[in-house]
């Protein structure tokens, strides 16, 4: 049993990777032999299939095209396939859910920022829902969107938040611009991004004025029972749950309270409250809808200026240069102040 | 058997804890986590399996089992464990909080 062409059939799921694996470890030569050459071959086969998969996701739409799947309670994307563009809505409130939320990023960032999708080339938008058993989280995996139906306990489901679908999405348009990296401040900026431009889809959707916005990431996502109003304050960092089973919201207002920690790719989810209030500080100074001044700013900044391993002093120049090349030296004097604000000096 | 499974990121960026003793759990439920963690292959596992880059919003957990004189300690991000690796994840979440 040398024959380097003989299989186990991995490809078609007789022999699981964990047997496969036990063998190529502990078989026999033989045994040894033909369990690599399987896994091998199971590795390309996976790699082929997802190279066509990508190829046929790759295609620009051009329009706004959303394909919506059903992961059926298991962690397997994309899932069966439950709507498309032009179809109706379904009996599935998640889908109906995620599907509007995915049209309203869409429909936000061509009118108010004038991009077209993701990639600005009109990326086709796709997303499933029902990820996983009690899964009580949402992302974005490079491709797609992800939801999670909640655990009921802690988090009700995640398709029914606009600024979470909007937050997801941004990390894609952020891929694509600045790619800030994961980690650290870059990687607090990354998420401040994602807020800042995701908090602007629901109020852009709700026609809400940066005065009598909530300023609530994640409201109404915390399940009855917890003590909370929602996962970020952008208004009051570290102020919205404090809960005996979620802990107190551990977001920084300012420089002050920054945390240096090793956990969550060094804390990206807790000092991005620091440049998400002094964008929150600059759409209230200057007034009207975030989408009008505010937005478009750090927008610009975000395509034009940071790069990947800007950091928050870097965030608080590139929003300054785009104040002033938008809408002049008193726009520029309100962002500078607002950095100050946090304690961000542009340096 | 003892687990101990540390979960961070996500959007909300909690940090959760979740553990399992063998005198809290039942034969069946013992049973079926040392059967979810044979098919995740888990005591066989590299201490740490990341994605070439951090992934936005994903958990990343820490996942620690000992058994019978095995133990294992691994570190991993969600997008780059297998499916029966995340399905251990889930066996574990459930167990404790029953």
């Amino acid at each position: 049993m040398t024959h380097a062409h003989r299989s186990l059939h991995a490809p078609h799921g007789i022999l699981p990777p964990h047997i496969l694996r036990h063998l190529a470890h502990h078989g026999d030569d033989d045994a040894r032999t033909v369990a690599i050459d399987t896994l091998i071959a199971t590795e390309r086969f996976r790699g082929e299939r997802q190279a066509v998969g990508d190829a046929l996701r790759d295609v620009p739409a051009g329009v706004k095209r959303r394909t919506l799947y059903d992961a059926g309670h298991v962690q397997r994307l994309p899932g069966k396939l439950v709507r498309g563009e032009n179809d109706p809505p379904t009996h599935d409130e998640a889908v109906n859910q995620a599907f509007e939320g995915l049209g309203a990023t869409y429909d936000f960032y061509e009118e108010a920022m004038k991009r077209k999708s993701i990639d600005d080339r009109g990326e086709r938008l796709d997303a499933s829902v029902h990820y996983g058993r009690r899964y009580d989280n949402a992302f974005w995996n490079g491709r797609q969107m992800v939801f999670g139906d909640g655990d009921g306990k802690l988090f009700q489901g995640f398709t029914g938040c606009l600024e979470v679908i909007g937050h997801e999405l941004t990390h894609g348009v952020i891929e694509t611009e600045a790619a800030l990296v994961y980690s650290d401040q870059s990687g607090a900026l990354n998420e401040s991004f994602a807020d800042v431009l995701g908090i602007q889809v629901k109020q852009w959707k709700l026609r809400q004025r940066s005065s009598e916005a909530s300023w609530l990431l994640g409201e109404g996502l915390l399940a009855k029972g917890v003590k909370g109003v929602a996962l970020r304050s952008m208004k009051a960092p570290g102020t919205a749950y404090d809960d005996p089973r979620l802990g107190k919201d551990p977001q920084p207002a300012t420089m002050k309270g920054f945390v240096h920690t090793e956990e969550d790719n060094g804390g990206v989810h807790v000092n991005s409250g620091i440049p998400n209030h002094a964008f929150y500080l600059a759409a209230v100074k200057l007034g009207g809808y975030a989408w009008e001044k505010a937005g478009p700013i750090w927008y610009h900044a975000l395509c034009n200026t940071l790069s990947r391993r800007s950091d928050f002093a870097g965030a608080a120049r590139a929003t300054m240069m785009s104040a002033l090349a938008l809408f002049g030296a008193s726009t520029e004097a309100v962002v500078r102040a607002a950095w100050a604000e946090v304690g961000v000096s542009p340096g | 058997m003892r687990v101990v499974m540390e979960r961070s990121g996500g959007l909300a960026g909690l940090r959760r804890t979740s553990s399992l003793e063998a005198c809290a759990l039942g034969p069946t439920d013992e049973g079926l986590l040392r059967e979810a963690a044979e098919r995740a292959g888990f005591f066989a596992l590299p201490p740490e399996l990341r994605t070439s880059e951090p992934e936005s919003d994903r958990f990343s957990y820490r996942l620690e089992i000992e058994d019978g004189g095995r133990q294992a300690s691994v570190r991993f991000d969600e997008g780059a464990a297998s499916e029966a690796l995340l399905h251990l994840v889930e066996l574990v979440r459930d167990l404790s909080e029953t």
